[in-house]
C-alpha cells in the first residue's frame, strides 16, 4: 500500500502546475466561471476537471462510451449550476457525483442490452453501484491529494497512507510540530470537502 | 489561538485519539479509501479533442431552452445592461433613473464613465441584481460603436519609492473588460522574483491575479490585459502590483510596490 500511495504522491508532483489557488484562499475561481453561465465559464471548469470525469467515466463504462458520458456530465453541471453549493464540497467532487449518476444510469441501460463495459465494472460486478461509488472517492482522493501544496501533501500522505504519528512526521520532515498540525489539519479539510463535494452531488 | 486549538485535535483524532463524531467518522472514511487506492485511481486520460465543441454545441442549445422557459426576467437586468453601456445624459447628482435615454461614453469622457460605474453600483445595490453584471455578461451583449473608459486608477508606490503608474478599466467593443496599466521608469525586480498584476477586494481577502506584468529595467512598462470573467471590478476595484518569487506558490506573496483604487 505505501508503494502505492508513494507513487500517487509522486504522480501527483507531476501536476503541481494545478496547484489549486482554493487551497490557500479558500474560494475557487471555477465557481464563479461556472455560475455566470458563460460558455468561457463552463470551459475553464471543463479544462479543469474533464480528465478526471472522463477518466471515471472509462473505468466504469469503457473506453468507448466515456466520452459521451463526460459530454452528459459537463452539461448536466452546466444546467444545475446554481444548485452547487461551495460551502458543501469542492466542484471536483460535485462533478463526479454528477458523473456517477450518469455512469449508473448507463449501466443499467447496458446491462440491459447485454454491451461490454469497462474493467471495474466488470472485475466488480454485480455491485455495479458500489463499484461507481467507491472509484469516485478513491479518485477524488487522489485529485484531493493533487490539489494541495507539495509540503502538505507529503505530510497527508505520512499520517493517512504511512500511518506516521504527528511527531514522527515532524521528525522526519524536519519541520516544527505545530507546521505538521496546521499543513495536515488544511490537508484533511481538502480531502473531506472534495468527498463531500460527491455526498452532496449524490444527494441532491 | 483558537487555530492551535484545531490544530491539536485534528492531530489528536489523526494520531488515534478520540474527538469529536464527525472528525473522527472523516479520518476514517479516509484512511479506509486510502487502504483501497490502487495504481489505476492516479491514472488520467484525455478526453478526445472534439468533445468541448459538442459539449458547447448542447449548452447552446440548452441556453436557448432556457430562454424560452423564461421569456420574464429580463426586465430588470435589461436596465442594468442600459446603464452598463451607456451614461445618462443629465449633468445632475447621481440618480438611479435607469432609463434616462443615453449617450455611450467615449474614451475621452472620464468624469461620465465614473458616474457610470457609481450609477451601476446603486443600481446593483437597491435593484438586488449582482453588480457581477457590469463585468461579466452571460447574455449576448450588445457590441459596442467604440472602446468605452469604465474607470481608472493612478497607483502610488507603498515602498517609497517614489515610483508611480496608471491603469485603465476599459470595456472593448466586443463587452470584454481590460486591464491597461502603464508605469513611467520601472526598475526591474530582484533575481528569481517577477512583478504581478492583482485586482483586490476592499478586505483584501481573495486577490485576483490578472497575469504578470513584464519590465525592462529602467524602461517604461505597459501592460493590457482582459480581465476574466467574474472577476468584478466592482468587488475588486484595488489594482496592485507585487513582486512574487518564482516558487510556483501562484497567491499574492503580500509584497505589495505600487497600488491604486479604480473610480
Amino acid at each position: 500500500m505505501t508503494a502505492t500511495l508513494t507513487r500517487a504522491a509522486t504522480l501527483a508532483q507531476g501536476y503541481g502546475d494545478r496547484v489549486d489557488r482554493e487551497v490557500r484562499t479558500g474560494v475557487d475561481p471555477l465557481v464563479t466561471a461556472l455560475q455566470s453561465g458563460r460558455d468561457d465559464g463552463l470551459k475553464q471548469v471543463y479544462d479543469a476537471h474533464r480528465s478526471l470525469v472522463y477518466s471515471y467515466c472509462s473505468r466504469i463504462l469503457g473506453p468507448d462510451r466515456a466520452a459521451d458520458a463526460t459530454q452528459e456530465v459537463f452539461v448536466a453541471a452546466w444546467k444545475s449550476r446554481d444548485r452547487y453549493r461551495a460551502e458543501a464540497g469542492t466542484l471536483a467532487g460535485w462533478l463526479l457525483g454528477i458523473a456517477r449518476f450518469k455512469v449508473v444510469d448507463q449501466t443499467r441501460v447496458t446491462a440491459k442490452h447485454g454491451i461490454a463495459v469497462g474493467t471495474d465494472v466488470m472485475e466488480e460486478r454485480p455491485g455495479t453501484t458500489q463499484s461507481a461509488d467507491t472509484t469516485a472517492e478513491r479518485m477524488l482522493l487522489v485529485e484531493a491529494l493533487r490539489s494541495l501544496p507539495e509540503r502538505s501533501r507529503e505530510m497527508v500522505t505520512l499520517a493517512f497512507f504511512d500511518d506516521l504519528t504527528h511527531v514522527q512526521i515532524a521528525e522526519k520532515c524536519g519541520v516544527p510540530l505545530g507546521t505538521v498540525k496546521s499543513d495536515i489539519r488544511r490537508g484533511l479539510e481538502r480531502l473531506r470537502k472534495h468527498l463531500e463535494g460527491f455526498d452532496d452531488a449524490r444527494r441532491n | 489561538m483558537m487555530h492551535d486549538e484545531t490544530d491539536d485535535l485534528v492531530a489528536s483524532v489523526i494520531d488515534g485519539g478520540h474527538g469529536p463524531e464527525p472528525l473522527t467518522d472523516a479520518v476514517t472514511r479516509i484512511r479506509s479509501i486510502a487502504g483501497d487506492l490502487t495504481d489505476n485511481d492516479v491514472l488520467r486520460l484525455d478526453p478526445p479533442y472534439d468533445l468541448w465543441s459538442q459539449i458547447a454545441a448542447r449548452v447552446d442549445q440548452e441556453r436557448v431552452n432556457e430562454q424560452a422557459d423564461r421569456p420574464e426576467p429580463a426586465d430588470r437586468t435589461e436596465r442594468v445592461a442600459d446603464v452598463r453601456l451607456a451614461a445618462t445624459s443629465g449633468e445632475g447628482t447621481a440618480d438611479t433613473d435607469t432609463t434616462t435615454s443615453a449617450t455611450v461614453t467615449d474614451l475621452g469622457s472620464r468624469r461620465r464613465s465614473t458616474r457610470l460605474l457609481a450609477v451601476a453600483a446603486a443600481v446593483a445595490i437597491f435593484g438586488g441584481v449582482g453588480g457581477v453584471w457590469l463585468a461579466s455578461d452571460d447574455r449576448p451583449t450588445r457590441e459596442l460603436a467604440a472602446p468605452e473608459l469604465v474607470s481608472t486608477a493612478s497607483l502610488a508606490a507603498l515602498d517609497g519609492s517614489g515610483q508611480s503608474a496608471s491603469a485603465e478599466l476599459v470595456r472593448e467593443t466586443d463587452g470584454r473588460l481590460h486591464l491597461e496599466l502603464s508605469a513611467a521608469a520601472m526598475a526591474a525586480p530582484p533575481d528569481g522574483s517577477f512583478f504581478e498584476l492583482w485586482l483586490i477586494d476592499p478586505a483584501v481577502s481573495t486577490p485576483k491575479s490578472l497575469g504578470r506584468m513584464p519590465v525592462t529595467n529602467g524602461g517604461p512598462a505597459s501592460v493590457d490585459v482582459v480581465v476574466p470573467a467574474g472577476v468584478d471590478p466592482i468587488a475588486f476595484p484595488i489594482v496592485d502590483i507585487s513582486v512574487e518569487v518564482d516558487d510556483g506558490d501562484d497567491t499574492h506573496s503580500g509584497d505589495s510596490v505600487l497600488r491604486g483604487q479604480l473610480e
